[in-house]
């Protein structure tokens, strides 16, 4: 699957001047760049959000204290827990893409099995 | 409700951003993440609306046609799917939004503390006045 090196930008360009319904070839590669787009966007959010809980729990104000310890913590980990769930919701999206390109895939069998004219 | 911004830019902006320099970047990080978020979730639905119109128009350049009931069955089924993705970002959004109210809750914190512990560590003596540049 795809990774971070894979640059969210030209996947979002990719998203944003799809020609979705010129052809069938053309709706499958957009759906399986939504696909690829929302899967690298679930894994940055995943990291983001360890990098911003780390760097809350270790956060030292310029001036002034810190946080209690164990308010701090926790904190910390309830922003990391809602970046995962960020991520579970994109994936739900990328699961929902994946039953479109089934539907998808189904049409394209019942147009192969009817009669031309 | 949602601004509209520019997807491509967002990524953009969304990769190269840097996230924990301070409270104020890490709030403009969560904000872009959210309006990043509901840009693309009405994209979706526009999409799939466009794509069930199309499956349920279609005739193929060969002149097949999948059966009336059915054509309509697998495009409806289609844009159900493609809406409940949309709903799916959508969902992303809030707990973005949620992230956000931690975040919130923890700068709450800091001022906190810094306000009730504020004679110890020499910031504030007893007896001042409170500005509101702490002065």
């Amino acid at each position: 699957m795809s990774n971070r090196s894979d640059d969210l930008g030209t996947q979002m360009v990719r998203f944003e001047t799809a020609e979705i319904i010129t052809s069938h070839e053309a709706f499958e590669n957009h759906l399986y760049t939504v696909q690829q787009m929302a899967w690298t966007l679930a894994l940055m959010v995943v990291q983001d959000g360890e990098i911003a809980s780390t760097w809350l729990r270790h956060h030292k104000p310029k001036k002034g204290k810190r946080v209690p310890l164990l308010e701090r913590v926790a904190l910390s980990r309830r922003t990391r827990a809602h970046s995962r769930n960020v991520a579970d919701a994109l994936l739900e999206a990328v699961s929902s893409v994946q039953k479109m390109a089934g539907v998808h895939a189904e049409y394209l069998g019942a147009e192969k099995a009817s009669t031309p004219k | 409700m949602s601004k509209q911004i520019d997807l491509v830019e967002a990524a953009n902006d969304f990769c190269d951003s840097d996230l924990v320099r301070s409270h104020q970047t890490f709030r403009d990080y969560q904000e872009n993440l959210r309006a990043m978020l509901l840009s693309i979730s009405l994209t979706m639905s526009e999409d799939s609306r466009q794509a069930a119109a199309w499956l349920r128009h279609r005739t193929a350049p060969d002149g097949r046609r999948v059966g009336w009931l059915q054509r309509i069955f697998l495009a409806s089924r289609l844009r159900g799917h493609g809406n409940n993705a949309a709903e799916a970002f959508l969902e992303a959004a809030k707990a973005v939004v949620r992230m956000s109210a931690v975040h919130a809750e923890y700068m709450l914190a800091e001022q906190q503390t810094n306000k009730t512990t504020g004679a110890g560590s020499g910031a504030k003596r007893q007896g001042r006045y409170e500005t509101k540049d702490g002065a």
